[in-house]
């Protein structure tokens, strides 16, 4: 069991592993409003739409996070303002607007000067990452979990029967508003780790899993969560020992994982069926 | 419309709202001498529709009474119980619900909607459906107590779905979707109910424990009011009081003998 312990010796291999940690908590919960709402592509959109606002701020010296947050805020808000109009239909807002940030940020990494400086912005780089960036995930982490603590029935009751809930006295369009935000949230969060092409994997791919083999909303978020961590876990160790891009990996995993739930899923199903029908 | 300032005395005081409501009103008990539902030259407009869904429609609902709204496909039925519980916003008129202002108090008014409007493949239980009628009694941050769990096991029990009670809401029949949201409308403990198409497409025995149900929670206080809208007058185990004709958004004269269900 040594080559458990081994790359612990490293204070990279710490500090990546508990980002990853935390990573995986956040989408995992977040994840699981977003499969359910069926927000995914949105989720992807939204992973791309960051770009320019990382480059900005690696341009300008700035912590990265900030840049994407404001991306991720201009282009959650400019989504949102479409679809309410409903002068065009959110999926072609999303299509839109991703393409469009996604594209400037190419244009501003030519400008910065060099592509090959500025490509763990796109791949991720979890095993460079300092206590600093560890200290903004877990603060993050703390915000967006105590969030959608706080309003768990409020937004349960607002994914599965909105006209009930307005029919209480709640505004559904608000509660999205604030998921919308809470997931772009995650999303700067989570760059650090699998960069901007594979974040939505992360979001998406657990809670959906999760959601094969569940049949609670907290159960599906716990297992989801237990997935993104094994999922980040491995892929870490399996980036450490094959020299493998670490965020690839750790997406690999969470695809395995899917893969697994997918099996117990229609293993359930055909044991059922032969109950019912001997 | 009416505020607080307007209200008589007696009826001002606050009842049992939750410490932060969702609507940030203050809620009033149904005023004595008020029916449960007056519908005063209400018209309702769907953005980009060519005529208005509703048209100066004025009706009443005694408090008591159990009403019939009967009509043809695009009537209006659906938009006026919407209407009334403040899904859709009102082009003109008024609606007062126990003689307080739409949306005055979301404890009163229960709506049940076609089952479609429902993403019944959400991961919860049939018991947590239900007692999400509780949860204009509690509004941001409090979670469901034991009263309110003891509400939803009785009204699941009034249904006789106290075997369902864990099920997930994805297996359950149609019959036993509609008797669930039934539940949580009893749940609510509200003192009008507004039923859209509630006996579409089930059989003949979940129509009789929902008439049943319904009358029993009708029977249990004197001024509890019921407006279904319905195609089915005639095979309803639900009792009718009276009938409200709609065509085109206008009142109209109910087709056929609408007698027989009384």
């Amino acid at each position: 069991m040594s080559w458990l312990a081994e790359p612990w010796q490293y204070e990279f291999f710490r500090t990546g592993l508990l980002a990853v940690l935390l990573a995986g908590v956040l989408c995992a919960w977040v994840g699981c409003y977003v499969v359910l709402r069926r927000m995914a592509f949105l989720g992807d959109g939204l992973s791309h739409a960051v770009l320019p606002g990382l480059v900005v701020a690696y341009i300008g010296g700035w912590p990265l996070w900030t840049g994407a947050l404001v991306a991720a805020l201009v282009t959650t808000a400019g989504i949102g303002w479409a679809g309410r109009r409903q002068q065009v239909t959110e999926d072609s807002a999303i299509g839109v607007w991703y393409t469009t940030m996604f594209a400037l940020g190419l244009v501003l990494m030519q400008r910065a000067g060099s592509y090959r400086s500025v490509t763990h912005l796109l791949f991720g780089d979890v095993l460079g990452v300092t206590r600093g960036d560890v200290a903004v995930l877990a603060v993050l982490t703390v915000l967006v979990s105590g969030t959608l603590w706080l309003l768990h029935k409020e937004l349960e009751l607002t994914t599965f029967d909105p006209q009930h809930a307005e029919s209480v006295g709640l505004r559904p369009e608000w509660l999205r508003g604030i998921l919308l935000v809470l997931l772009a949230v995650t999303i700067v969060a989570t760059i650090q780790t699998v960069g901007v092409l594979l974040t939505s994997a992360l979001l998406v791919t657990p809670a959906a899993a999760a959601g094969l083999v569940t049949r609670r909303l907290l159960m599906m978020m716990a297992v989801a969560t237990g997935i993104a961590v094994l999922a980040g876990v491995g892929g870490l160790y399996a980036s450490y020992y094959r020299q493998l891009p670490s965020g690839a990996t750790i997406v690999l995993f969470c695809a395995l994982a899917f893969g697994v739930a997918r099996c117990e899923a229609w293993r359930r199903r055909h044991c059922r069926t032969n109950r019912v029908h001997p | 419309m009416t505020d607080e300032t307007t209200q008589p005395a007696e009826t001002r005081q606050t009842i049992g709202h939750p410490r932060w409501p969702y609507a940030r009103r203050v809620c009033h008990a149904f005023r004595p001498d008020a029916p449960a539902l007056a519908v005063r030259d209400v018209t309702v407009s769907y953005p980009g529709a060519p005529r208005p869904a509703l048209v100066a429609l004025t009706l009443t609902v005694a408090a008591g009474a159990s009403v019939a709204l009967v009509g043809c496909n695009g009537a209006g039925k659906s938009t006026l119980l919407k209407a009334i519980v403040g899904l859709l916003p009102l082009t003109g008129g008024d609606i007062r619900v126990g003689g307080l202002p739409r949306g005055g108090c979301h404890h009163h008014v229960a709506y049940l909607p076609q089952r479609n409007a429902l993403d019944w493949r959400f991961p919860i239980t049939v018991r947590r459906l239900v007692v999400t009628g509780r949860y204009a009694h509690l509004g941001w941050l409090r979670r469901p107590g034991a009263a309110d769990w003891t509400a939803a096991d009785a009204a699941l029990a009034e249904l006789d779905m106290t075997g369902l009670a864990q099920r997930q809401i994805s297996e359950l029949s149609g019959g036993q979707q509609q008797r669930a949201l039934l539940a949580r409308s009893l749940a609510q403990g509200a003192e009008l109910l507004l039923l859209d198409e509630p006996l579409n497409e089930v059989d003949a025995a979940t129509r009789s424990a929902f008439g049943a149900a319904l009358a029993r929670w009708r029977a249990a206080d004197q001024r509890r009011a019921v407006l279904t809208a319905t195609h089915h007058l005639h095979c309803s185990e639900i009792s009718f009081d009276s009938v409200i004709g709609l065509a085109e958004g206008r009142l109209a004269e109910p087709a056929g003998d609408w007698e027989v269900v009384r």
